[in-house]
């Protein structure tokens, strides 16, 4: 689902471009404030092991402004949009052919607002390494790709209290590609059928847009699957990563609730 | 520790996935595109690629193919690997010129029953070829010509947010590390008996669970990395990206020469 250069017209793709900063400044924006769902994605009243190492580290370093820098995030977004990068390479069979997924519901959910940014990052690499989109069109296939994985973040935060992690991932997952594939389909008859030769009329757009969305429903219910998956696979083994707090083990809940006899002698208290 | 955090990429296994992210440039070659500074030359690229795009005569298509293939050949890169890259993006492409000239257009010029071949089809697609060709050989000798910090600190001297350009930089840096990091799991579940792309039914779930355990390292690895950045001292520093000092009044002239020729190539729309 990349457009590539030569088919939109220049006002079309200068479009994007403007979609695209407008985006990316606001979601940087809510980066530099602090806000961003990468901010809440680890929970200090239950510390890992690694963070509680890594916060004796952190004394080690110099203070001053360290919470509040923003490209405190970096990192953690860099090699989580290299992970997807990667990820959106499998390829799953689907007779007769096979079908490679989007995972653009999954940036959005667990990235947040720097789900848009982390995808102008991706789709810069894919012209890099695969010729796959265009420089001229990166502005507006980060549009069709990432506003539907803003979207899909928001679907899944409202809906996990309402219908459960599993469902409310599966339809984050879905919309996400669902609304992915509208975009592609609608931008792209729309540009051949603004490019003056007569292409298309409105009704036969309507209709080419439809069928080819229609075509794409199996691939959407495998999107969303997976991204349920893999999202029921997190929560099970590192909830940090949904913002949720890592559950404690019950020996250790044990251990609070009923001080080692040693420690309490110690104390005096019986 | 730190340094291995830090340091990537030294990884001889690489995965499935052997990318050219922002490959290293032919720094031997003295061609004088490659000696064109970055900042000039995204600028003079940039608005021939808008002059590009803009094309709609099909009188037009052969000059912007010759200026592509004349900057190209005074480059020195090999032709081949522009041949072997363009092979990459053109599945919509090939699926646009495959169906447009028998759909589009009401000029018939060859019918055989109900299929035929219309004129206004041919030259949509002619159109759309022609431009892709030419503005995909530019993007291409711009990224393989510049070095991709010297590209990043050109888009910053353009207004590109900096964190937007670091987190390029680091997702660059980390890239290939995490596709054979991907590549290892892959060979590690077929060790264990499982053959990809036998049913969906069982594919899907352990592609989800290597995923998720892909994305659980990275998500580990990142607050190691950044401790290690910070100990080197990221953040301190005004910029990652170096500043552009060096002063070449020809990258200039070029670039004004490339801004004539765009100027000219829209408005030979008009003519």
């Amino acid at each position: 689902m990349h457009i590539s250069d030569g088919i939109l017209p220049v006002p079309l793709w200068l479009g994007g471009y403007g979609i695209t900063a407008l985006i990316t400044s606001y979601s940087l924006r809510v980066l530099r404030r602090g806000s961003s769902r990468l901010t809440v994605a680890v929970d200090p009243s239950t510390p890992s092991q690694d963070a509680q190492s890594l916060a004796r580290l952190e004394n080690v370093l110099p203070k001053r402004g360290a919470e509040q820098d923003p490209r405190r995030h970096l990192p953690k977004a860099a090699l989580l949009t290299a992970a997807f990068f990667v990820a959106s390479s499998i390829h799953l069979p689907f007779p007769p052919a096979s079908v490679h997924l989007v995972l653009n519901g999954l940036v959005g959910l667990m990235l947040g607002a720097f789900a848009y940014p982390a995808i102008v990052v991706g789709l810069f690499f894919q012209v890099v390494a695969f010729g796959h989109g265009g420089l001229t069109t990166l502005g507006i296939n980060a549009a069709i790709m990432g506003i539907p994985a803003l979207l899909a973040g928001g679907i899944f935060r409202a809906g996990r209290r309402v219908v459960g992690t599993g469902f409310s991932a599966f339809l984050a997952g879905a919309v996400g590609v669902g609304l992915a594939v509208l975009l592609f389909y609608g931008v792209v008859i729309a540009a051949l059928a603004g490019s003056g030769s007569g292409i298309l009329s409105t009704e036969a757009e309507r209709l080419a847009t439809g069928s080819l969305v229609l075509a794409h429903i199996p691939l959407i219910l495998l999107e969303g699957l997976f991204t349920s998956w893999v999202v029921l696979f997190l929560q099970r083994v590192q909830p940090d990563l949904l913002g949720d707090p890592r559950p404690q083990p019950p020996h250790l809940k044990a251990q609070v609730e009923e001080p080692h006899p040693a420690y309490l002698s110690l104390h005096g208290k019986k | 520790m730190e340094k291995n955090e830090a340091s990537p990429g030294s990884d001889p296994h690489r995965g499935s996935l052997a990318l050219t992210i922002c490959p290293t440039p032919h720094s031997n070659s003295l061609s004088w595109i490659h000696r064109w500074r970055p900042l000039p030359k995204l600028l003079g690229l940039l608005a021939l690629v808008v002059a590009f795009a803009s094309v709609q005569r099909l009188a037009v298509l052969p000059l912007i193919g010759a200026i592509a293939a004349g900057l190209w050949g005074l480059s020195g890169l090999p032709w081949g690997l522009g041949l072997r890259r363009l092979a990459l993006p053109g599945l919509l492409v090939m699926g646009l010129i495959g169906i447009l000239p028998f759909w589009v257009g009401e000029t018939v010029i060859w019918r055989w029953g109900s299929l035929a071949l219309r004129w206004e089809g041919i030259e949509t697609v002619l159109r759309i070829g022609g431009r892709l060709l030419a503005i995909f050989t530019l993007s291409l000798l711009l990224l393989e010509t510049t070095p991709p910090m010297e590209l990043f600190g050109a888009l910053r001297r353009l207004g590109i947010p900096e964190l937007l350009l670091e987190l390029a930089w680091l997702t660059q840096r980390y890239l290939q590390e995490i596709s054979a990091q991907w590549g290892q799991m892959r060979r590690a579940a077929q060790l264990r008996g499982w053959q990809p792309g036998g049913s969906l039914r069982r594919d899907l779930p352990l592609l989800a669970s290597l995923v998720g355990t892909l994305l659980i390292r990275s998500y580990e690895r990142a607050e190691r990395v950044y401790q290690a950045l910070r100990l080197r001292g990221y953040g301190q520093a005004p910029s990652l990206l170096p500043p552009d000092t060096r002063r070449d009044p020809y990258s200039w002239a070029a670039t004004k020469l490339a801004l004539v020729t765009a100027m000219v190539l829209v408005g030979l729309q008009w003519i």
